[in-house]
């Protein structure tokens, strides 16, 4: 594929979830496009639209849970959202592939791991049983499980976390997708084993060449492996750019407020006594359509008054640099 | 194909098996003991019956000696096990033929009413509940849920009329009542059998379509059926096996508890369409106080009632391997 050429190119996406007193808006007017063999992050906190929108990539969100309303999802070629039911079932799992954030309930608990991984290729390929056995065994000594022969026989209960997240990460892989969303992949693992994961994930990019759109909101985890991010905040894009722009210049309130956030090595930390993590104060809005300008704005130290009239359009900062907001710097 | 297993599996099925058939042996015990003793407490008398209305009591007294009726409870239950020991279950009082032959002749047309009422019911039962809830709140989905409600709340002897003043008298589609064995006549059987089997199943498929409707619809909210959506999975396979070997379970056990109903349903049914199986024999026992016929039934469906129960949970290692053996 052209490298110039984004593998994917999502045009003001608009996600509905069908709450019980209304629509709730997920994800509002949401642009991003990955490269091929990119790493993209997506950061925010809980309930922002970012596994909103990496559902939406699969379209997993189906009424009457919820829809994609608006814009498109351009893949090669092809808007994913106009795509026949069909033509939709094609790419999953073939040509763009998931992870999921609980590898505890990701993978079917009554069936072995050697028939789950085999199907996902035979579902997608004229493969014999044969064939796609080898192809689970491969799969499962690149992500690196001991003995994968005895591994396909195998219930998912008879495997730790650990293994089967490295389970979940060569099902997604088996078909070699050009994209791979991995949607919280280390959430649910202990810290020793998420850095192991993390450290296979991009080595099996390297090896594969695929894209991979993470989603977190885990900034350690961006810094160890996205090339470039995007801050989400309350279903909207605040902040996008280069991993490293974005740790030495953040530019939105937002962004500066979950950085400080973060425990850091030498800081204030150190001093047990006054080890006490800043926060963000404030919850986040409930997007049912009442509110207008920015989201952030009840939480944010540098708020003017258009802030609550429009949600502020996208400022470069550099080239690959920009945020949504009238007064990053905290002019009054 | 949903079922793999090894010859390890297969011994330790077995060795399952007859453990729990020996454990089973106290409760058939017990069983015997509180039929027979409950049949030595109910009132009526088979001698008085059998002797007919012109008798004296002196024929009668004479006939209960004969019949050995006037020996005490205890002399009574000893004879009774002891001969259920040498695999004799005695001679019907009424017809002096042998009671396991009498069973005999009849269990064929019962077990065949079972068997296909099963059948039906299961893959009706299951099919509808799995296409109600794969279709949560659509139109089959209601239709399941009113027909369901009506066919289990309605008594089977009405379900039968209905279905006879409809396809028998009004259509004179299918036989009023009868039934052959499937050697003799076997497109026979199957016209004589399909009103039957309706009847009886209809309840068994309604309660059968609920349980299946509700379980699928909690396995969909699964994160794994999202996992086998997000690799492409058509329905089918989604369903089957990725969905309904998670819900076999609730379903497997409903369809035990559902043919150990069957076991009374076909009381009714065998009389309403004139079948001449093992609930009409036992009811007729029961008008007459025929004791070894009444107690040989019981005891057999008692017997039958524990295999069924020992096949489901059995069957439960095979959905769920997490159920160890």
């Amino acid at each position: 594929m052209n490298a110039l050429l984004p593998l994917i190119e999502v045009k003001n996406l608009k996600v509905t979830f069908h709450g019980r007193t209304g629509p709730v808006l997920a994800v509002d007017d949401l642009s991003f496009q990955v490269s091929p063999g990119e790493t993209l992050a997506i950061v925010g906190e809980s309930g922002c639209g970012k596994s909103a929108t990496a559902m939406s990539l699969l379209r997993l969100i189906q009424p009457p849970i919820g829809r994609s309303e608006g814009g498109s999802i351009l893949f090669g070629g092809k808007d994913l959202l106009q795509l026949e039911y069909e033509e939709m079932r094609a790419v999953r799992g073939r040509e763009i592939a998931m992870i999921f954030q609980e590898p505890m309930s990701s993978l079917n608990p009554v069936l072995t791991i050697g028939r789950q991984l085999t199907e996902t290729v035979r579902v997608h390929a004229d493969a014999s049983q044969e064939t796609s056995r080898l192809r689970a065994i491969e799969l499962l000594h690149l992500v690196g499980l001991p003995d994968p022969e005895s591994q396909l026989r195998k219930y998912p209960y008879e495997l730790s976390g650990g293994m089967r997240q490295r389970v979940m990460i060569a099902m997604a892989l088996i078909n070699k997708p050009s994209l791979l969303i991995a949607d919280e992949p280390t959430t649910a693992l202990d810290v020793t084993i998420q850095a192991q994961v993390l450290d296979l994930l991009s080595k099996l990019q390297e090896e594969t060449g695929t894209s991979i759109l993470l989603i977190t909101h885990d900034l350690g985890v961006v810094a160890e492996i996205a090339k470039r991010v995007i801050v989400m905040y309350a279903g909207r894009k605040v902040e996008e750019a280069t991993t490293i722009e974005l740790f030495d210049n953040p530019q939105h309130p937002y962004t500066r407020g979950l950085m400080a956030a973060g425990p850091r090595l030498g800081s204030a930390m150190a001093d047990v006594k006054k080890a006490r993590l800043r926060e963000i104060s404030g919850t986040v809005p409930i997007m049912n359509g009442e509110l207008v300008g920015c989201p952030f704005a009840e939480r944010c130290e540098n708020v003017l008054d258009q802030c609550r009239l429009a949600f502020p359009q996208d400022t470069q900062v550099t080239e690959t640099h920009c945020v949504a907001c009238f007064n990053p710097n905290g002019a009054t | 194909m949903l079922i793999r297993t090894n010859r390890r599996g297969v011994e330790a099925i077995l060795r399952y098996s007859i453990q729990r058939l020996l454990a089973a042996i106290p409760v058939v015990a017990i069983v015997a003991l509180i039929i027979f003793s409950l049949l030595f407490l109910a009132p009526g008398d088979p001698a008085a019956l059998l002797a007919g209305d012109s008798a004296t009591p002196e024929m009668i007294e004479e006939l209960r000696v004969r019949l050995g009726l006037d020996q005490s409870y205890f002399v009574q239950l000893r004879i009774w096990v002891l001969s259920i020991f040498r695999g004799d279950f005695g001679v019907s009082i009424f017809s002096g033929t042998p009671v396991l032959e009498l069973v005999y002749d009849r269990i064929e047309a019962t077990a065949a009413l079972s068997v296909v009422t099963t059948v039906f019911a299961v893959l009706f039962g299951v099919s509808l509940g799995m296409i109600a809830a794969w279709r949560a709140g659509g139109f089959v989905d209601r239709a399941v849920l009113v027909l369901s409600a009506v066919f289990f709340s309605f008594p089977s002897f009405v379900i039968a009329y209905i279905l006879i003043l409809l396809f028998a008298m009004q259509m004179q589609l299918l036989p009023v009542q009868g039934y052959v064995s499937f050697q003799d006549d076997f497109w026979g059987f199957w016209v004589k059998i399909i009103l039957p089997c309706i009847t009886l199943g209809l309840p068994f498929l309604a309660l059968l379509a609920r349980i299946t409707r509700t379980t699928v619809i909690e396995v969909k909210r699964e994160d794994f059926v999202r996992t086998a959506v997000a690799k492409g999975l058509p329905t089918n396979q989604i369903l089957m096996p990725h969905v309904m070997k998670n819900a076999a379970i609730p379903i497997v056990t409903m369809v035990g508890l559902g043919v150990s109903h069957l076991i009374s349903g076909v009381v009714v049914v065998e009389t309403v369409f004139a079948i001449p199986g093992i609930g009409r024999l036992v009811v007729e026992a029961i008008l007459q106080r025929d004791y070894p016929v009444i107690q040989c039934v019981t005891l057999l469906s008692s017997f039958v009632y524990i295999v069924v129960n020992m096949v489901v949970d059995i069957s439960y290692s095979f959905f769920d391997p997490r159920i160890k053996r």
